[in-house]
């Protein structure tokens, strides 16, 4: 513990005697890096320049600078990732701020290269300690990208799926529903709440769901499909299940899927016609 | 005794059934021998069953809807229900195993289905 602390002092001695160096050069290289792509305003990058090594100084100051749970280690990497978000919601690229980080451990190193009355150990547990630092530092940055990337993924995935299912009112009280790609649990939640709520503000008497572009129908497919009809009928409408292709009709055979209380028919155009028949709705070629 | 609910007169042969917050559906043979009493002698061929104001329908009030709608049947009564809210129809298509024996509408307006 007293030889820790002697290398905590000993670089905290380094940094204060530095700084205006390392707080320069820091600067230099952020401005090269994202001054000219304006990931960051110039003042950003002093304001964070300065900001990170009295973070580090902080966190060199602590009783156990390496705990990450430590409030000052917490406010470091909280930081970091701070600046890695804005970077990367700018548009910037993560590989250039893990090599400007990388690049802040080597001039730390290099400083340090200056002390020539370090001993070997003295000399490895600084090297262990800044490495341990800034590796954390890193995958603080590596867990930001992940989010983000999450984030996007996830956004892209619900915008997807929202216009997948385009529910469409094509006549007074008759809605359509083309349902395209696979239809798994979290799908069929969604377009069966947002039908169900178009069933009530259309007052919609006939939903036709068309199948055809749904690639494969198992037993829980079915079975959401199932469910879908159901929830229309209760809303008092007619549901009509369309697009059943040969293939799909011979899962559902072989499935012994009981479909006696759905009413299908083979085509979009006849789910349509169904529809209008059940409303008393006549569509006949005008004589010309 | 006052029943849990509120009987309309719709028609020639219509009765609108409207629940009061009060109704057990788990008391449901309770309540069925009343309500044949009076589909009889009202000579009701629909009872229509408002569900507008029935915030939830767990399994136990999907069984007595299944109760009344089987007692209305061997009467010859048409059992129709009324006003169901999208998050209620939610819930309960997901949570039916079996087909719906009783029709629903979406008000006295329109047809049953």
């Amino acid at each position: 513990m007293e030889n820790e602390g002697a290398i905590q002092a000993l670089l905290i001695e380094q940094l204060q005697l530095k700084i205006g160096t390392l707080t320069e050069t820091i600067e230099k290289r952020g401005r090269d890096i994202f001054g000219d792509r304006n990931l960051m305003s110039l003042d950003e990058i002093t304001d964070a320049s300065v900001e990170f090594l009295e973070l580090i100084v902080v966190v060199l100051q602590s009783p156990e600078p390496l705990k990450a749970r430590g409030p000052a280690f917490a406010a470091l990497t909280q930081f970091i990732s701070e600046i890695a978000q804005q970077i990367l919601v700018r548009g910037g690229d993560m590989e250039q701020f893990l090599r400007y980080i990388m690049f802040m451990q080597r001039l730390f190193m290099e400083s340090l290269e200056e002390q020539a009355a370090m001993s070997f150990s003295e000399a490895r547990a600084v090297l262990l300690l800044l490495a341990t630092l800034f590796n954390e530092m890193m995958l603080s940055v590596f867990h930001t990208y992940l989010h983000e990337r999450e984030e996007t993924i996830r956004a892209q995935q619900d915008e997807l799926k929202q216009t997948s299912t385009p529910i469409t009112s094509i006549w007074d009280g008759v809605l359509t529903l083309p349902i395209i790609g696979t239809l798994d649990s979290q799908r069929t939640l969604m377009i069966m709440e947002r039908l169900l709520t178009k069933i009530e503000s259309e007052r919609a008497r006939a939903v036709v769901m068309d199948v055809t572009g749904v690639q494969t129908v198992d037993s829980q497919v079915a079975h959401h499909l199932i469910q879908m009809t159901r929830a229309v009928r209760l809303m008092g409408a007619n549901a009509i299940l369309t697009g059943i292709r040969p293939d799909i009709a011979r899962a559902l055979t072989s499935l012994n899927i009981e479909l006696t209380d759905v009413t299908t028919r083979a085509t979009l155009s006849d789910g349509l016609k169904e529809a209008f028949r059940l409303m008393n709705i006549e569509v006949r070629e005008k004589p010309v | 005794m006052r029943r849990p609910w509120h009987l309309t007169r719709i028609g020639p042969a219509g009765l609108l059934f409207e629940p009061s917050e009060g109704l057990n559906p788990s008391a449901a043979l309770d309540y069925i021998e009343d309500l044949v009493q009076v589909l009889l002698s009202s000579e009701s061929r629909y009872l229509y069953y408002d569900v507008k104001d029935v915030a939830i329908i767990d399994t136990v009030y999907y069984q007595w809807l299944l109760q009344l709608e089987r007692s209305c049947r061997l009467l010859g009564v048409r059992l129709v229900v009324l006003h169901m809210r999208p998050e209620t129809a939610f819930a309960l298509g997901r949570s039916l195993d079996g087909p719906i024996p009783f029709s629903c509408a979406q008000g006295l307006d329109r047809p049953p289905v």
